[in-house]
């Protein structure tokens, strides 16, 4: 007899599927995500610019990461940063690896339209979604925790 | 300013519910499909397909509806549900869930219930299966599946009303509990609702139920649910309100009110986890240790807030259930696609995981037993009780321990095919019954002894025409003739007519060919028992017959013909007599009640001439015909037929036809 093993039986089909086994869902790509509670590094009522988010990752899949800022509660959907992770140098072998994302946001000009530069991002709550966006691969892939460069530009309130 | 680092660690899981300015540094808002460790957060592994569940006759099943260890068989039992018909089959599967053999057809699920939620327990060496329906008048009987039987599937039976018939048992659910096997929501025969009633076996008689071996929880009417075997004793639980069983005899049976607030959702919504029941009621997930009430554990997913947008959609509440992964250590409350996920590795932490396929059910399995090759095996004998779709298959035990697996394998045509797998009963002889085999085909049948992974020696290879000739044995199913039920002509439009035909198939597995006037009209799929014949020729009689066909297109014999004239029911002439001189009477049936039917009379001017349209008989003109004596020849030929109009168009029946001896010496 050897330890148990979690099966799943289908609804809308035939098949008894094992679990926490292979990198899909019976084909269908696994959609990994990962969002942090908010952190605000100069209070509630402070102000920071939000610099750079260091992510350290170990995989030993080759995979696209995708991370978005969340800056005060909005996604930021147009600064997404893409991390292809590798292929490791040899099958299954886990690497640790950090991964810099700059942390910046286009600026427009007058007609709000045209970008005229890229700016840091300023406020007050900083959080941040990683996921795969295509699935994952087969192999293992862990996000180690992170770390967020800022710079604190107004301090909150003092409790009075 | 100077720059700054702020770490964001990982790993305390989900907390939709506190405060910006109160949440842990370590929760996350959102996390999906992972496994929490401390301090990060790590990509789930997937689901991979080990077997596909098809009914007897190859067809794939709509629903997997449970899943179910065979613990001391190192197997397990699957139900499978098919839209198509609504029925409802056993499977046995390997220890590793692979190998799916079909078993036998449970029951057919009621219309408009959907897929069947099902519950069992294994009790020395049977699994007892549940159907989890409300309402006992559509619920199935409970059945037992008996490896070891010569019938392996069998409804569990007792006598619990005393009046000396034993009745099925209709269990709403089962649970191992001590040496019991447990069961509730059902009275007796005569009287079977008890939703609040609960029944244990008689002691040292597994599955043996007796009429005074009951308790009643809570509220009556108000129907359990689950029930988790915990060391603390049987934990029942209503969809609010928990109570304990405590005791392990009839005489030390008591009963305590656990949680009064806190219930279930759901028959498989609660299980026992590493000695803690873990659950979920309309209020969320709770977890009990067996001390006193429930711990509220929904407060991490804030359920009354919405769920991410993106989010998979959870399935009923009713039809969900709760698993253990144990390589992980997380507690699986799985809906549908959906899963809350509680890790219990330290402190409990949630997190989402999203299923690529829908799930309804689930289940640990234990793999196969992996002992000593068998050193016996066992010999075929002559296969009895041949019918269309069955046979009793015989073998003889050689050198049996009777701890042994028998595997019989069938043969159709080509290839070998393992049709199912049964307990050794370590007699001389063994009987198994073989069902769902196609009327009118040759079949070859072998036995072999497993255990665990292993064959007898000379037993290995997977083709039975390997393994010696005295393990094998070929007989050839019979088929039987189908009946014409019913036979119809009927106007569908103004241009169009039918005659529908009805079937009682003999052989519902099979094909029906119906021939029409000697000639195959049409080749019906298996089951299908009704067929129309579009557009006949009009006022002419085709006649035809059915039978089924064998898989390699055989015929069997012919059910008895059928006439059907393409044309309205003619009238029948039940009797004539005259009491007048000029005018004879008879009267006559119109094989219809259709108002908008009219009886035409015909007759003759000359004896021997041409017959015209003497008169029209509507329903309220009654049954009673007068023929007029028009010429001196006696007695007078007459004819009747009937003339149906719908959608504009006058058809007619064949004639009936009479003469009737006016009275020559009456008045006139």
């Amino acid at each position: 007899m050897s330890a148990p093993a979690l099966f799943f039986g289908q609804r809308g089909g035939p098949k008894v599927l094992r679990c926490n086994q292979g990198a899909s869902d019976d084909g269908r790509p696994i959609i990994f995500r990962v969002q942090p509670a908010e952190v605000a590094p100069a209070g509630p009522h402070g102000e920071c610019a939000f610099l750079n988010l260091y992510l350290t990752i170990t995989h030993s899949m080759e995979v696209p990461v995708r991370v978005i800022p969340i800056l005060d509660g909005l996604r930021l959907d147009d600064e997404i940063t893409n991390i292809n992770l590798p292929a490791p140098p040899s099958p299954g072998l886990r690497v640790t690896t950090p991964y810099e994302v700059a942390l910046s946001r286009a600026a427009f000009g007058f007609d709000g339209i045209s970008v005229i530069g890229r700016v840091a991002l300023r406020g007050s709550f900083f959080s941040f979604l990683a996921y795969t966006p295509e699935g994952l691969a087969a192999g293992a892939l862990i996000i180690e925790s992170a770390e967020l460069e800022y710079e604190v530009l107004r301090e909150s309130r003092e409790a009075v | 300013m100077s720059r700054a680092f702020l770490p964001i660690p990982f790993g305390a899981g989900l907390d939709r519910e506190s405060g910006v300015l109160s949440v842990r540094p370590t929760a996350m808002r959102d996390v999906r499909n992972s496994v929490l460790h401390e301090g990060r957060v790590q990509a789930r592994l997937g689901m991979t397909a080990v077997a596909t569940l098809v009914d007897e006759f190859g067809a794939e099943l709509t629903d997997v509806c449970g899943i179910f260890a065979m613990r001391e068989e190192g197997a397990a039992i699957a139900v499978g549900y098919s839209s198509a018909d609504r029925r409802v089959h056993v499977l046995r599967l390997n220890g590793d869930g692979t190998s799916p053999e079909w078993v036998g057809v449970w029951f057919t699920q009621a219309a408009g219930l959907g897929v069947p939620r099902v519950t069992a327990a294994e009790v020395v060496g049977k699994l007892y299966l549940a159907h989890d329906e409300p309402k006992v008048t559509r619920r199935a009987a409970t059945y037992v599946y008996d490896p070891r039987g010569t019938s392996y599937l069998s409804a569990l039976t007792a006598d619990l009303d005393q009046d000396a018939s034993a009745e099925d048992l209709k269990f709403r659910g089962v649970v191992a509990h001590l040496s019991y096997l447990i069961g509730w929501g059902f009275g007796t025969g005569s009287a079977p609702a008890g939703p609040q009633v609960l029944r244990n076996d008689t002691p040292g008689s597994p599955g043996v139920f007796a009429p005074n071996e009951y308790g009643q929880f809570g509220q009556a009417g108000e129907a359990i649910v689950a029930g988790v075997s915990h060391a603390a004793g049987l934990l029942v639980l209503k969809e609010v309100g928990a109570f304990i069983l405590r005791g392990y005899s009839r005489q030390t049976f008591t009963e305590d009110l656990v949680d009064a607030g806190r219930g279930v959702g759901g028959a498989r919504l609660a299980a026992n986890i590493a000695g803690s029941v873990y659950g979920w009621d309309n209020d969320g997930p709770w977890v009990w240790d067996g001390a006193a009430g429930f711990q509220d554990l929904s407060l991490p997913l804030d359920l009354g807030a919405p769920l991410p947008a993106d989010l998979v959609a959870a399935g009923e509440l009713v039809d969900g259930f709760v698993e253990y992964l144990a390589d992980e250590m997380k507690v699986q409350f799985v809906f549908g696609e959906l899963v809350y996920s509680l890790s219990i590795r330290s402190v409990p932490k949630w997190d989402f995981w999203e299923l690529g396929r829908e799930a309804f059910c689930g289940a640990r399995l234990y793999g196969a037993l992996a002992d000593a090759p068998p050193t016996g095996h066992p010999e075929a004998d002559a296969t009895t009780d041949i019918l269309d779709s069955s046979a009793t298959a015989n073998f003889t035990n050689v050198d049996a321990d009777g701890d042994e697996t028998v595997e019989v394998w069938l043969k159709r045509g080509g290839a070998w095919a393992r049709k199912v797998s049964v307990g050794c009963n370590g007699l001389a002889t063994q009987a198994v019954a073989l069902s769902g085999l196609y009327a009118g085909t040759a079949y070859d049948v072998a036995f072999r002894y497993r255990r665990g992974t292993s064959y007898t020696a000379g037993y290995t290879s997977a083709d039975p025409g390997d393994w010696p000739s005295s393990s094998r044995d070929s007989f050839t199913t019979s088929i039987t003739a189908p009946t014409i039920a019913s036979s119809l002509w009927e106007r569908t439009s103004g241009i169009s007519t039918r005659i529908a035909l009805t079937f009682t198939l003999a052989d519902p597995g099979e094909r029906l060919e119906v021939m029409k006037d000697g000639v195959s009209a049409v080749v019906l799929a298996p089951g299908v028992d009704s067929w129309a014949d579009a557009d006949p020729v009009l006022a002419a009689e085709c006649s035809y017959v059915a039978h089924h066909l064998a898989v390699d297109d055989t015929p069997g014999p012919d059910s008895a013909p059928v006439a059907v004239f393409a044309g309205p029911l003619a009238p029948t002439i039940v009797g004539t007599w005259s009491t007048s001189s000029t005018f004879g009477n008879a009267e006559f049936t119109r094989n219809t009640s259709d108002p908008d039917v009219i009886v035409e009379q015909h007759q003759q001017h000359t004896s021997g001439g041409p017959y015209f349209l003497q008169v029209e008989y509507e329903t309220a003109w009654g049954n009673i015909a007068e023929i007029e004596k028009l010429f001196v020849a006696n007695p007078i030929p007459f004819k009747l037929r009937n003339r149906l109009t719908a959608f504009g168009v006058d058809d007619y029946s064949a004639y009936a036809e009479d003469a009737v001896e006016i009275c020559t010496g009456c008045p006139a």
